[in-house]
């Protein structure tokens, strides 16, 4: 017995130290780990990547139809690259038979279908008479020159109602848009990086003076088996041709024209998941409100809810209304707030956030017009978060009526932030105007930005646009039109010391013109995350500190730059005076707040 | 034997009180009637010390009309002089040569006449005084023909040898004599046998004339079965009488080697049986005879007994070679058959007893490890007379009743080929070839050395004749089967029936192997089979108490410690267990090192260096023995994860899962912390080496379970092997815990007043009886909850493929239906992502060489980068880049079986099936649920012809335009590196395998020139067309090292065969505790004491001429020693003439009389 009580003491603090390092264990549980970084969002390959995929959905490619499609690709590599462009013409779906959004809807039965009375009826007319095309891909190979962008139209291609590209390089490097454009509006958005099994939409109109347009692009060999539900201000529909699945067959482009399935409806949100395949869905809605919104816009859809989005770019005003559409594909009610960061915050305070219950599978639509906790004319960021970590789906609306702007723009904003975003669309050649929002989300750590022109086979610093310092919690605006003036092919890299999110506003500028486009950026991999907890950014700072100034936008909503810069031919190198750095606003001399 | 009367002074002397009452003594002796006449036979060849043993018993006889005739068969030295000393009257006729026992018996027929009875003996033949006149006595009692004595030891005459024997159809002897067996009189009835052994025969003389003496084509051995058959055969009875004693020293051995004595006894066996069957029984016997032989040659293969396989085939082309000599014995046979065969098979005993005496253990004296099993057979049979095993059958009938009932789906069909239960799709041809190939398939297949696992399993299907279906299902569950086994005989050398029931009862309740099963983990079923035995040779090898004499006493049968040849044993057995499972060695390094930290924390560390030594010693011994396979775990490319398996990812176990070995679908229930509740009684009342032992097992289980925790916890650099495997070792261990806890209640528990131990005591039993309920109740499904059916039947399109091709596989470990590659996807903070494997397989679905992973070195690895590049999003085209590598299917699984067929489902990581989705060149193909399954639209088969131009650039550099124009060459498949078909010069082809310098396009016989395609596919550059053949020249140094490698193995089984040959240190099992103990040997029988040897009248004996006049002969003259029986002088023995009768009545077995056996 002399030793039995050792052993057995031994013996048992064995066992209670594995008991309690297994309690342990049960206690690690509750560290959340890092939040991955979002799949199926545009992401620029590397440089030294075998090879460039881009899928281009939304587009027509017939010049009487509404939303001519053009590929824009932009080489930011110092060495050619092969690329293969494949345009896959495809058809609209014509209505299905037995309509069951019609049988719902009574008044669909004496009101003519959406856009037959509108000023665009044309389109419509066009497509209807358009000889049977063939469906088959045409591909075509092209090189493209180091730091070189090449623009090719569809109807290069193909001709079809709907037609989507597949733009594939034999290296990385390659960034690629597409924008739609017709005497309703233009609109640039980056084209996906990959395919997904599901795509949401938050916002989307049939209203009478509408027209949305879905594009399902099946780049892959097998046929892809969609299903759609869509949200509409008053309720939830599964149409009939989604029902039993619409086949959307290997290497196809199927368009669908939504308002043959959800007739007359201000709101539409909407799902497709495929039950087999996967398909690049992009969204094409064309506004003629008489008085009311006008313009065209694309957007690729959602293919993953996220727990927030980030909004660099905003404004209220006569001239200018801005909405939020905020979905819920999920089957868990989502606590949403929308947080807004005004400019200059210790001039015009902090607005409240705007605080939202999202039942599942609905949407909310909020107009800060309306809502007025926005000054007119003030410039702001937003961030729409989850605050139940129910992900979910955000898009911002802004429609310009101004006598010089006009139009509609439509995006989704960015769920990551990331130290390099790439345009490669964009121009600054008249009518066209181009401007950059940067924002800074962290609360702590200032950051450096240089924005450089890829144009003419070089890469070029912008003067006045070097070291930038965007401070904690800040967001910054830069006029390219005014730096960069005149420029047809203005692809632009913007590269910060930490990670920012960055969004392009193209306009088209003039009284007879009409178009706006909001964008974010097409982020590279290096470097990108996910913000931490973008609302800690956004209201964090010490509003009652120095801060720096940031650049204003001017009376029409339009960001401006502090200092107009000439830009150089593009053979001519862009010296960036020393001094100039200096004198630039977001001089990184003093320290940032919290720093 | 008048001459012989005056030398018997014992007998005739009226006087001697010793022998007679004083009342009898004055009595007159009446007249009797002549004793029938006996001639004593007895034939010599060359004997030894033994001869005079014999002649004294001779010379002792009480029998009146006794001769002894000696008819030495050419013995190199004359034996007259020995047998003088004893029997100076004695006649000795010697031959010129030696044609065997029976012939040279046969003589008595020539140079004797008148006799009544042919008593034949050998030469190491002693029987006591008394016993001639005993037989004599039966036969005539009894009318017998033929009257056999009781047969002992000649040395120790309480030793039975033999007390008449019976025999199956096919003529093998079954006796009812255990060997050695103690004669306490319980065998002392005379009885009807078929046989009577051959030492001391007594035979009617008329009756040894009628069926033509001995078979003279017998030489030795089975000549008395030949002589009792026939006896048999003309009606004779074939009589047993225990009375009559004879000492027999069985001297053959020490005349003919051991070999010689099984070959004679097969043969003659045969011989006899062909013989004295009548046609139809003959018809009936022979096919079953030749099963029985079949089955033996088979044993004899698997056990290793080559000498004894010969021996049977042999003995029937012995006699195919002497079938006319046969037909002739038969011919005379009929001519005195007087009793049909269905009556003499009344004699014989059921069934065949060479199979009744393996499973009673009456067959093999030897130490062979089927003798050793028989010796437990022999030990079932005494502990069930004796109630003592009551313990180990009721656990063992319990156990097998739950473990089959659990089982029966996997026993009555086939088992279903997922996870690691891969198809035996390979005949042991082809698998040796693969085995002696230096080429490996898997992955993109390399230059390295196949898992000795080929050979093995190539051999073990040879033996049972390709059926490699049967192996497998063998392998799965024979491992179960020898596990429990192993946890019975684990515990043996404590003696103690109940201990062993226990641990039997717990590591068969225990639920590890059944969640082995259902995860179709091979490797764990094997180390679960071999865990006990594993501790049971450590712990030999440290010689603790009871496995050898340290710190107690050793147990029984426990052998003297030998530790090279334990070493050499450790080595052998983890060698096996590795070529299935190399994890086994990792593992019993852990194990030996636990138990070494047992003993130190018991306080009993003496043995400890021994135990390092062996077990340490061991796993290197098996680490050799796998030289050159094991190689491949060392050389550039090898990873940790080839040895022990790659991680899963199925949930975490708990400390409290672990305790109750819950890590799998079978047995999840807190009951089963019983077990470990029962076991733990040991450590609480146990004393002494039972206290020690407990220690060391729970030392091991709580190393063992807090290693499989922290693994699963990623709390540890190394990845673990699956926890059924971790935990097999752990769960024999407790097994030994809970068995140590009957022994410390039975041994310990008296020690100490009555408290709160005793209480604990009943706990702890109720704990064990609650620990088995989970696995008895998940018993109800079967199959364990493994799949119902494989892969087979969802891929069953592959078959439809031409071949040339392969199947990439991406998933989960524990579903992959092959072992793999770690694959290393991009991070996106997914956390599954760390534990993808990726694997190929060559034409379908995967088979057996696909079951141990290659190399990742070489090539094999751009498979990995390729997946990579697609899920970086660097390619959209991943189809076009696996290309080259003839990878035409994609296989993600999400479960180990197609559903609804049930298995382990592990979703692979999203990010797989992303990436896979996004590529354009890769078609999904509806499957099953469980399967995504991708078909490579760009894919190039193997070999392929290619345009000139593709290739030469780096491995991804693939463009659309390579991939055209490729066709299929060399589609007929030869072997399995060989291929055959047309080629036309100036093409390219692409031979999608790992370049290598051995592989050759001969066209027309002629090497083309080869190169290196894609910077690492082996392409050639025929300059002619023709007929051509691709095929890979194996290394000859291959064959040297395989050479080698077996050389390896035969030593180290011959140095473990030096344990059987270390002495029993502790009691032997043969002797229980409860067996009554052994006796003294008796005295000597008296040998030079005969005052005959002083008899004037002795001087020498007489010498028969060697070739007498047969007239004179015949006819009674000529020679003195042959007077007629009345004429020969009064035998005065009363017992004898109270019974005799004038004329002996016919020696033919009433019709009416029963026989008896």
């Amino acid at each position: 017995m002399n030793r039995r009580l050792p052993v057995l003491v031994l013996l048992v603090a064995f066992v209670l130290a594995g008991v309690a390092l297994d309690q342990d264990r049960d206690g690690d549980d509750d560290v959340v780990a890092t939040e991955a970084v979002p799949s199926g969002f545009p992401m620029a390959p590397a440089e030294g990547a075998l090879a460039s995929t881009w899928f281009c959905a939304g587009g027509t490619a017939d010049e009487e139809a509404f939303a001519d499609h053009v590929v824009t690709m932009l080489n930011t590599t110092e060495r050619a690259l092969d690329v293969d462009i494949t345009a896959f013409p495809g058809t609209i779906a014509p209505p299905a038979p037995n309509v069951e959004a019609d049988a719902l809807d009574p008044e669909a039965e004496d009101e003519p279908a959406a856009g037959e009375d509108d000023e665009a009826g044309e389109d419509e007319a066009a497509e209807a008479s358009a000889a049977p095309v063939s469906t088959e891909p045409v591909e075509r190979r092209i090189e493209i020159g180091p730091r070189s962008r090449v623009r090719l139209a569809m109807t290069e291609l193909v001709t079809a109602p709907v037609a989507s590209a597949l733009v594939e390089s034999d290296g990385g490097g390659l960034v690629v848009e597409h924008e739609v454009s017709s005497i309703h509006g233009i609109d640039a958005k980056p084209c996906a990086t990959g395919a997904s099994d599901e795509w949401h939409f938050a916002w989307g109109t049939t209203a009478r003076e509408a027209r949305e347009l879905l594009v399902l692009f099946n780049p892959f060999p097998d046929d892809a088996i969609v299903e759609g539900v869509f949200s509409t201000e008053d309720t939830v529909r599964e149409p009939g041709r989604f029902a039993g699945g619409l086949v959307v067959p290997g290497r196809s482009t199927l368009g669908i024209d939504l308002g043959d399935d959800v007739t007359r409806r201000d709101e539409v949100a909407a799902t497709l998941r495929t039950r087999a395949g996967r398909l690049v869905v992009d969204r094409i809605v064309r506004v003629n409100e008489e008085g009311g919104d006008r313009g065209l816009t694309v957007q690729m859809g959602v293919p993953q809810p996220q727990r927030s989005w980030v909004f660099p770019d905003g404004l209220v005003s006569d001239d200018f209304r801005e909405r939020f559409v905020v979905y819920n594909p999920t089957d868990e009610l989502a606590e949403v707030e929308i947080v807004l960061r005004l400019d200059r915050p210790e001039e015009h305070g902090i607005p409240a956030p705007v605080e939202l219950s999202i039942a599942p599978g609905s949407h909310a639509t909020v107009d800060m017009n309306e809502d007025g906790r926005i000054p007119a004319g003030i410039p702001h960021s937003a961030v729409v978060r989850s605050a139940n970590d129910v992900p979910i789906v955000a898009e911002q609306v802004i429609s310009a009526r101004d006598s010089a702007r006009r139009g509609l723009s439509v995006t989704t904003g960015s769920p990551v932030e990331s130290t390099e975003w790439t345009f490669a669309a964009g121009s600054t050649e008249s009518p066209s105007a181009q401007s950059l929002t940067i924002v800074n989300l962290d609360a702590q750590v200032l950051t450096e930005i240089d924005v450089v022109a890829v144009v003419g086979g070089q890469e070029l610093p912008v003067a006045e646009l070097q070291g930038v310092v965007v401070e904690a919690g800040e967001r910054l605006n830069v006029n390219l039109t005014r730096q960069i003036a005149n420029r047809a092919d203005l692809a632009v890299i913007v590269r910060a010391t930490e990670p920012i999110v960055v969004e392009r506003v193209l306009a088209q500028v003039g009284d007879d013109q009409r178009g706006i486009s909001l964008a974010v950026g097409v982020p590279s991999p290096e470097g990108v995350r996910v913000p931490a907890d973008p609302v800690d950014a956004v209201g964090g700072p010490d509003l009652g500190d120095d801060l720096q100034d940031a650049p204003s936008s001017d009376d029409e909503g339009i960001p401006v730059a502090p200092d107009d810069v000439e830009l150089p031919e593009p053979d001519e190198t862009i010296v960036v005076d020393p001094e100039d750095e200096a004198d630039s606003p977001g001089d990184g001399d003093e320290p940032a707040e919290g720093d | 034997m008048s001459p012989d009367a005056a030398n018997r002074p014992a007998l005739r002397d009226p006087g001697d009180p010793a022998r007679y009452p004083a009342a009898l003594v004055e009595t007159p002796v009446p007249s009797r009637p002549a004793a029938p006449a006996v001639v004593a036979v007895v034939v010599t060849r060359d004997p030894g010390p033994w001869l005079e043993q014999a002649v004294d018993a001779l010379a002792a006889q009480d029998y009146s009309n006794l001769a002894v005739l000696f008819i030495d068969a050419a013995s190199d030295t004359d034996p007259t002089p020995r047998i003088a000393r004893a029997l100076p009257d004695a006649y000795v006729r010697r031959l010129d040569d030696n044609r065997g026992f029976g012939a040279s018996a046969n003589h008595v027929r020539e140079i004797v006449d008148g006799a009544a009875f042919y008593c034949f003996l050998h030469d190491d033949a002693a029987p006591e005084p008394g016993a001639i006149a005993t037989l004599v006595n039966e036969a005539v009692r009894s009318n017998a023909g033929v009257v056999g004595g009781k047969l002992v030891q000649l040395d120790d005459r309480k030793r039975l040898l033999q007390v008449g024997e019976s025999v199956d159809k096919t003529g093998e002897r079954s006796t009812v004599v255990e060997p050695g067996e103690l004669d306490q009189e319980q065998y002392d009835a005379v009885r009807d046998v078929f046989v009577v052994p051959g030492g001391c025969t007594l035979v009617r003389a008329d009756l040894f004339a009628a069926i033509g003496g001995f078979d003279e084509g017998i030489d030795l051995l089975n000549d008395d079965l030949s002589l009792c058959w026939r006896a048999h055969v003309a009606g004779a009875r074939v009589v047993v009488a225990p009375d009559a004693v004879i000492g027999h020293a069985e001297a053959l051995g020490e005349r003919s080697d051991t070999s010689l004595r099984r070959q004679r006894l097969i043969r003659h066996r045969l011989r006899t049986m062909l013989a004295c069957y009548g046609r139809w029984h003959r018809l009936r016997v022979l096919p079953q005879a030749a099963l029985v032989a079949t089955l033996e040659v088979l044993y004899s293969f698997l056990t290793g007994r080559r000498g004894q396989a010969r021996d049977v085939v042999a003995a029937w082309r012995w006699n195919w070679q002497r079938r006319g000599e046969i037909r002739a014995l038969r011919a005379s046979i009929d001519g005195f058959r007087g009793v049909p065969d269905h009556e003499i098979r009344r004699f014989q005993v059921r069934g065949f007893s060479r199979l009744n005496a393996f499973l009673r253990g009456t067959t093999g004296r030897g130490d062979s490890p089927s003798d050793r099993a028989q010796g437990a057979w022999r030990g079932l049979a005494r502990g069930l007379r004796t109630g003592e095993l009551r313990w180990p059958v009721i656990a063992w009938a319990i156990t097998i009743l739950i473990v089959t009932f659990g089982s029966r789906h996997l026993i009555l069909r086939p088992v279903a080929a997922v996870g690691g239960f891969l198809p035996f799709d390979e005949g042991p041809g082809e698998l040796f070839d693969a085995f002696l190939s230096g080429w490996r398939t898997t992955g993109l297949g390399s230059s390295s050395p196949a898992p000795t696992a080929f050979g093995l399993l190539a051999g073990a299907g040879a033996l049972l004749l390709g059926a490699m279906g049967t192996l497998r299902q063998l392998l799965i569950l024979g491992s179960i089967a020898v596990g429990l086994i192993g946890a019975y005989r684990l515990l043996r050398p404590t003696a103690s029936p109940r201990a062993q029931a226990v641990a039997l009862v717990v590591y068969g309740a225990i639920p590890v192997a059944y969640d082995a099963v259902a995860d179709a983990r091979l490797g764990s079923l094997v180390v679960y089979g071999a865990s006990p035995w594993i501790l049971g040779q450590l712990a030999r090898a440290a010689g603790w108490a009871p496995f050898g004499p340290i710190d107690g006493q050793a147990g029984p049968s426990v052998r003297t410690p030998d530790l090279v040849g334990r070493v050499a044993a450790i080595g052998l057995l983890l060698a096996l267990v590795a070529a299935i499972d190399p994890a086994v060695l990792p593992l019993t390094a852990v194990v030996v090192v636990a138990l070494a930290l047992g003993s130190v924390i018991a306080g009993a560390a003496r043995g400890v260096p021994r135990l390092l030594v062996g077990g340490l010693g061991g796993v290197g011994v098996a680490t050799a023995l796998h030289v050159p396979w094991l190689l491949e775990f060392v050389l550039p490319g090898a990873t940790w994860e080839q040895v022990v398996g790659h991680a899963g990812v199925a949930e975490t176990p708990s400390l409290s899962d672990l305790f109750r070995f819950d890590v799998g679908p079978v047995g999840g229930s807190l009951l089963a912390l019983g077990f470990p509740i029962a076991a733990t009684l040991p450590l609480l009342i146990g004393r002494s080496w039972r206290f020690d032992w407990a220690v060391r097992a729970w030392t091991v289980a709580l190393v063992l379970i807090g290693l499989t925790w922290a693994g699963g916890e990623d709390r540890l650099p190394l990845t673990l092997p699956p926890a059924e495997t971790m935990l097999a070792p752990a769960a024999a261990a407790m097994a030994i815990a809970a068995g140590l806890g009957v022994m410390a209640f039975e041994v310990d528990l008296r020690q100490y007043h009555f408290g709160w131990r005793q209480i604990a005591s009943i706990v702890a039993g109720a704990a064990l009886i609650v620990g088995a309920v989970p696995t008895m109740l998940d018993a109800g499904n079967g199959r364990w909850y493994l799949p119902a059916g494989g892969l087979e039947t969802t891929f069953g399109f592959l078959e439809d493929e031409a071949p040339g091709y392969r199947v990439l596989w991406i998933g989960q470990p524990d579903v992959l239906p092959l072992p793999g590659h770690s694959l290393d996807l991009p991070d996106t903070g997914e956390p599954t992502s760390d534990h993808v494997v990726y694997a190929t397989s060559q034409d379908g679905l995967p088979g057996i060489t696909d079951g141990w992973p290659g190399s990742e070195d070489g090539p094999t690895q751009l498979i990995e980068d390729a997946i990579v590049l697609a899920a970086d999003g660097q390619t959209s085209r991943l189809g076009r880049l696996l290309a080259p590598m003839a990878i035409r299917y994609v296989v993600v699984p999400s479960a180990s079986a197609p559903r609804p067929l049930g298995g382990v489902q592990r979703p692979v990581p999203a990010q797989v099936t992303r990436t896979l989705a996004d590529q354009l060149d890769l078609a999904a193909q509806p499957v099953n649920p469980a399967y995504t399954v991708y078909r490579n639209e760009a894919a190039l088969p193997s070999p392929a012809m290619v345009p000139p131009t593709v290739g030469a650039d780096a491995a991804f550099e693939v463009s659309a335009g390579d991939l055209e124009g490729s066709e299929p060459v060399l589609s007929e498949r030869i072997g399995p590196t060989t291929r055959g078909g047309d080629v036309a010069a100036g093409a390219r082809i692409l031979h999608s395998a790992a370049a290598s310098d051995r592989w050759q396009l001969l066209v027309e016989g002629r090497p083309a020139p080869s190169t290196k395609l894609f910077g690492w596919a082996q392409g050639f550059e025929p300059s002619t067309s023709g007929d051509a053949v691709l095929r890979y020249d194996t290394q000859p140094v291959r064959y040297g090292v395989l050479g080698f490698q077996a050389l390896f193995w035969l030593v180290a089984i011959q140095f473990a065969r030096r344990l059987r040959r270390g002495a029993v240190v502790g009691p032997t099992l043969t002797a229980p505790a409860s067996a009554p103990p052994s006796l003294a040997p008796l005295d000597p029988l008296p040998t030079t004491t005969n005052p005959v040897v002083a008899a004037p009248l002795a001087a020498t004996p007489q010498v028969v001429d060697p070739e007498p006049d047969p007239t004179s002969v015949e006819e009674g003259e000529g020679s003195d020693w042959l007077a007629p029986a009345e004429e020969w002088p009064e035998d005065p023995t009363p017992t004898l003439l109270d019974e005799l009768e004038d004329e002996p009545a016919p020696a033919v077995r009433p019709d009416d009389e029963e026989p008896q056996l």
